[in-house]
């Protein structure tokens, strides 16, 4: 169905008006938009903010900036992408639009729940901006005893990030629930679209693993407010303790990161290539694998902490584990491309670009899971390189494409092609010339967190920084095409793509309550190219 | 076709499936509350393994007379909503509203003779700073209050919404909801106990 | 001589070359995947691709393949499972140190590194090794985690407070190496750095024995001379506390009346210490043998008077006379060596540089007399007075363009060191 929507059609964008509309909104769109423009906003904060560290980095000495500025700059700009922006991204922002769309309901199961979440998170949110009256230095690892005994607002920041978390956790419940109990007649799991399945796992981790980090802030706070001795040797506390409980979260984390980009590139790679999926069970039960092995692996952030030998092998055996699942999505995308008829525009792509530097940044995990390369590499830019291909490379990347893929249905507008793929190519060259040396200035010893560095370094420093000012030019390009294509772009039909998921049954942009009727599904999403037998 | 109005009704537009999307919500919210509390009871065992002599010589300053009559005033209390929750079923509000007072006097209760504890303990100079075993002493005692809290508003509000007449035969999700949540408040405490006060 | 050829990654170490050929290996692996996985992705991004305006070329309906999904399980399977043993192979090794090894202890703390060798010595932001020689750190921190990173040696081991971590280190190629702290650790973890010197045996030696000499002469005398009554058996014979074994007791001898066994008196000052250690039977106390051995040959001058100074401090006599003063300066004197001494061993050195560079704090080189600009804007003269104020009360004008965060040593260094580290300080021009 293409036909041309009338500009006043009623859609969930022009029903109501008024700020107030939209505060207390109970559409899952509403909530979406708001999610997004919110954090959005602070993915350009924390870019700028990674822009400020690289301009340091330019020479040697504190040219820019003092020790303290630095260190704050870069906790700041951990903290901010990590928290705010690339674990919430995804699943409330663009998950909150597309999954009852997906899935045939009319909402999510708790929408009420869905709005007070927004909230907290945004609560979260300025509780973390009003701690920049006396900026953190802790990085965002928040290691003790440093950060029990610093003096800066580690307690305020803490709090900020229990809020932000405690809205993620409320969101996968919610996300669980509402695949469990709101799928539309007919829509087994067999026919599930990946991206839910990815959005499925995504959300067991965020609610099993979030409360851990939550306690574990709490005992933070508890013993810089209250003197508790938990990670005070003085007090008979252990500081690795700190480390196990926080790794235990945050390793699980970046598997909350991944996920929901894979589920998009899952969805994305059928519609452009005409082509089914791959290997369907195959991705869809490596996001449950990958959920899985991803709470056994913590202890491959902590080799030379100080662990014991027995469970630094055990730790690293296990983290190879986790490579298995995400090289099966990977072939399987591939050979979905086999004999297809694949169209090249801006969502594909992204797409494409993700599979490209994801696949950089997971081949040089292995580097950092063996033992004895991981000695040489932790805590250096080796390490920095390979959590930016993996997230940067990977999650924002499959963002990107997402939000080139649902734009559209989002807004009721095209983007402009040409300007897209300008961005494209900024953000593609900007992102390798800023990372790829950044492994080899790791392995020559450039240790991270470091506002000085030998001279020996500086070449590569200023190459990566150039490099980032190419990729800043990249994104502003991207938004610019965003913010122009909103209100001057064309206008899109229902089904741009051609899709065979549910959403573009739906019009660009679709009426508050999705479906005129709650669709009954007899085939999986799949269905491209022909058939051999013609029924489901 | 009778299997696709079947599937239909699975789209759950009405409060028939609400019941369902609340049970498996609450379930959800109870993981989490697991792991919440898993990580204390984590960092407890590690504790209690590395010293051994301090768990057994300070455990013996807690009340234990005031930690038993505690643990029997939870149980008492998730007897009394897991009452109230039959009679609502069965139609029977004034029971509900009876056990749900009853519970929230229970859980009152409870505070008060944490709060007793407490000023003990910090008369005697048995604060979170003083060692290991305190501070995970009041940790674990502290955020499960906290809990207990939280389910005193929340019982609180059904015993509201009862009165405004929200709930009947038919309808009783929140309540059955509430429930669940205030007996795994009471399961916490269950492990609490001999964790803290019994285990030599 | 040690090979100078340990691979073209610069590892300084057999160790560091094993796990050169462990990056190999990876390499070669991610290498193989690489060129497999973007060679397909970009191969068929081109081949497929439909043409501009062109209609969708039918596609084939593939939905899965067991046996393919078979492949690219069980293949990348055996292949992690061989970086994982051959990952472990060679950490087991960087793991377990080799019998012999010397140890040394490391303490770090913010923002330095205190290396303390075997015989004691103590050295900052420097640890010297002989090419060859296995050596053993047993690390600690005395605040928060650092680390330890020697990039050429491929070693790192964080440092935690109130445990203690080991490394173990057998450098064989000649260089002089950073290590670096890569545990954030606070404002000056950039800025904190030791020196790894991997020296040639016989260098290494001669290094050694200067260090045990100057050692000796920045000591306090007393302390040496304490140290040499202790090492030379002197205490085999004699007490320090009063008990009677072969020879008399050191306590409260000095400048005390000794009955001799001729029956006559003399008084136990710095002559009579210096005869009874280089001519024992000269005078016998009365009541002991004539069994004490010379120690002519044994003790030097300099070491008589260390333990002339020594011997006074047992004795609670009033008006002890003064101890001779010699090179080192007298006790109680404050002096340029002793004021290094306390910048080394009281840890300024982890902030202040003396060579120019800027760390966590201003560097004390040219500091003295200069014109100081503050952070209110106001300028002082660094001075006595300001040098004294800054060790004792640090945050009461700071300079400008650095943080609050020096703390303060009252109650840490006493009036002499205070003093000595003024002198210390002027002399850095």
């Amino acid at each position: 169905m293409s036909r041309q929507q009338p500009s006043i059609e009623k859609n969930y964008l022009n029903e109501t008006h008024g700020f107030w509309s939209w505060a207390y909104t109970l559409d899952h769109k509403r909530i979406g938009v708001m999610y997004l423009l919110t954090i959005l906003f602070f993915f350009l904060v924390g870019g700028v903010l990674g822009l400020l560290v690289r301009l340091e980095l330019l020479e040697p000495t504190n040219w820019l900036v003092s020790n303290q500025t630095y260190n704050e700059m870069f906790t700041l700009h951990g903290v901010i992408m990590i928290f705010i922006f690339v674990i919430p991204v995804i699943p409330s922002a663009l998950g909150n639009f597309v999954i009852p769309l997906l899935i045939g309901a009319r909402d999510v199961a708790f929408p009420r729940l869905n709005i007070a979440s927004y909230w907290i998170f945004v609560s979260g949110v300025i509780v973390l901006m009003v701690s920049m009256v006396h900026p953190i230095d802790t990085g965002w690892t928040f290691y003790t005893p440093y950060s029990a005994k610093t003096a800066t607002s580690v307690t305020i920041v803490a709090l900020g990030i229990f809020l932000v978390g405690m809205s993620s956790i409320l969101t996968g419940l919610n996300f669980i629930v509402t695949i469990h109990k709101l799928r539309a007649p007919g829509m087994s799991w067999h026919r599930l679209p990946l991206f839910i399945w990815g959005i499925y796992a995504t959300s067991i981790i965020n609610v099993l693993a979030t409360p851990v980090v939550g306690v574990t802030f709490l005992m933070l706070l508890s013993e810089r407010l209250l003197g508790f001795g938990f990670f005070d040797p003085s007090k008979g506390g252990d500081p690795l303790l700190f480390q196990h409980f926080f790794w235990f979260y945050s390793h699980p984390v970046v598997y909350v990161m991944i996920l929901p980009a894979m589920g998009i590139i899952s969805e994305i790679i059928p519609v452009f290539t005409r082509k089914p999926i791959f290997g369907y069970k195959a991705i869809a039960y490596s996001s449950l694998a990958i959920a899985g092995a991803g709470f056994l692996v913590w202890g491959h952030h902590m080799f030379v902490a100080g662990m014991s030998s027995i469970a630094t092998i055990i730790f690293s055996f296990l983290t190879f584990s986790v490579a298995i699942p995400t090289g099966v999505k990977v072939f399987n995308w591939i050979a979905t491309m086999y004999r297809g008829s694949i169209n090249l525009d801006s969502p594909m792509i992204y797409a494409l670009t993700f599979i490209f530097l994801f696949i950089i940044g997971g081949l040089t995990g292995p580097f950092l899971g063996s033992l004895a390369t991981d000695v040489h590499l932790h805590e250096t830019y080796f390490l920095v390189a390979h959590f930016h291909y993996t997230i940067m490379g990977g999650t924002v990347m499959g963002l990107f494409a997402g939000l080139h893929y649902w734009f559209p249905k989002i807004t009721g507008r095209m983007l402009d092609e040409k300007t897209a793929k300008r961005a494209w190519a900024f953000i593609l060259v900007g992102f390798n010339v800023t990372f790829f040396n950044m492994f080899i200035l790791g392995f020559r010893g450039m240790p991270r967190r470091y506002a000085t560095y030998p001279e020996k370094f500086q070449s590569q420093h200023i190459i990566s920084t150039v490099g980032s000012w190419i990729l800043a030019a990249g994104i502003l390009i991207m938004f610019y095409n965003f913010i122009r294509c909103i209100y001057k772009g064309e206008k899109a039909p229902a089904n741009p793509w051609r899709g065979l998921t549910l959403e573009w049954t739906t019009p660009s942009p679709p009426p508050t309550e999705n479906f005129k009727e709650i669709p009954v599904v007899t085939d999986w999403p799949y269905s491209y190219g022909k058939r051999k037998d013609a029924d489901g | 076709m009778a299997e696709y109005s079947e599937k239909k009704a699975m789209a759950s537009e009405g409060t028939a499936g609400a019941f369902e999307k609340a049970k498996l919500g609450i379930w959800a919210f109870l993981a989490t509350e697991l792991m919440l509390f898993g990580g204390l009871f984590t960092a407890y065992t590690v504790y209690r393994i590395r010293y051994q002599a301090l768990f057994h010589e300070q455990h013996l300053h807690l009340n234990r007379t005031f930690g038993a009559v505690n643990t029997v005033i939870l149980i008492c209390s998730s007897l009394s909503v897991a009452i109230g929750i039959a009679a609502i079923k069965a139609g029977k509000l004034a029971v509900l509203k009876l056990c749900l007072a009853i519970t929230l006097g229970l859980a009152s209760s409870f505070l008060f003779i944490k709060y007793l504890e407490y000023s003990e303990h910090i008369g005697n100079g048995e604060l979170p700073s003083s060692n290991l075993f305190f501070s995970l002493y009041y940790m674990m005692t502290g955020l499960h209050a906290i809990h207990v809290l939280a389910g005193m508003a929340a019982l609180t509000t059904m015993l509201l919404l009862t009165n405004r007449g929200a709930f009947s035969k038919e309808y009783s999700t929140p309540v059955e909801i509430t429930g669940i949540y205030w007996h795994f408040v009471d399961l916490v405490w269950i492990y609490l106990f001999p964790l803290l006060y019994l285990i030599g | 001589m040690t090979p100078d050829t340990y691979g073209p990654l610069g590892a300084a170490s057999k160790i560091a070359s094993e796990v050169d050929s462990v990056y190999l290996f990876i390499t070669g692996i991610a290498l193989f995947f690489f060129i497999v996985t973007q060679g397909a992705l970009i191969y068929f991004a081109f081949r497929y691709r439909r043409k501009k305006g062109a209609e969708d070329v039918e596609t084939p309906y593939i939905t899965s393949n067991s046996v393919l999904e078979g492949v690219w399980v069980a293949i990348p399977t055996i292949l992690v499972m061989s970086i994982f043993i051959y990952g472990y192979i060679v950490w087991e090794d960087m793991r377990t140190p080799l019998p012999g090894a010397e140890e040394i202890h490391v303490t770090a703390r913010q923002w330095l590194f205190k290396f303390t060798y075997p015989d004691g010595r103590e050295t900052v932001n420097e640890l010297r090794i002989p090419a060859g020689q296995a050596v053993k750190l047993t690390m600690t921190s005395e605040d928060v985690i650092h680390a330890f990173f020697v990039p050429e040696l491929r070693e790192k081991m964080d440092i935690l407070p109130g445990r203690y971590t080991y490394l173990w280190l057998k450098p064989e190629r000649i260089g002089t190496y950073t290590i670096y702290c890569t545990q954030y650790c606070g404002v000056g973890h950039s800025q904190m750095q030791a020196t790894l010197y991997v020296m040639e045996p016989h260098e290494y030696q001669e290094w050694a024995a200067k260090q045990v000499e100057e050692a000796e002469k920045s000591m306090p005398l007393a302390q040496r001379g304490k140290n040499l009554v202790e090492q030379s058996g002197c205490l085999a014979c004699h007490s320090t506390d009063g008990t009677i074994k072969v020879g008399p007791s050191f306590k409260d001898l000095f400048g005390s009346s000794v009955k001799l066994s001729d029956g006559s008196t003399v008084t136990a000052d710095a002559d009579y210490i210096r005869e009874s250690i280089l001519d024992p039977g000269a005078k016998i106390v009365s009541g002991f043998k004539n069994l004490m051995p010379t120690f002519k040959g044994i003790l030097k001058d300099d070491d008589i008077t260390a333990i002339i100074a020594y011997m006074q401090t047992l004795s609670a006599r009033v008006g002890v006379p003064p101890a001779a003063a010699t090179a080192a300066g007298p006790a109680g004197q404050p002096t340029i060596e002793k004021g290094k001494a306390v910048f080394e061993g009281k840890g300024c050195i982890g902030c202040h540089s003396t060579d120019g560079t800027i760390k966590v704090g201003p560097t004390f080189k040219g500091l003295y007399g200069s014109t100081v600009t503050l952070s209110d804007g106001k300028t002082v003269k660094a001075d006595d007075a300001y040098i004294n104020e800054s060790i004792l009360e640090p945050n009461e004008q700071v300079v400008k363009g650095y943080s609050p965060v020096m703390p303060s040593y009252k109650g840490t260094v006493n009036e002499e060191e205070l003093q000595s580290v003024i002198l210390y300080i002027k002399s850095l021009k």
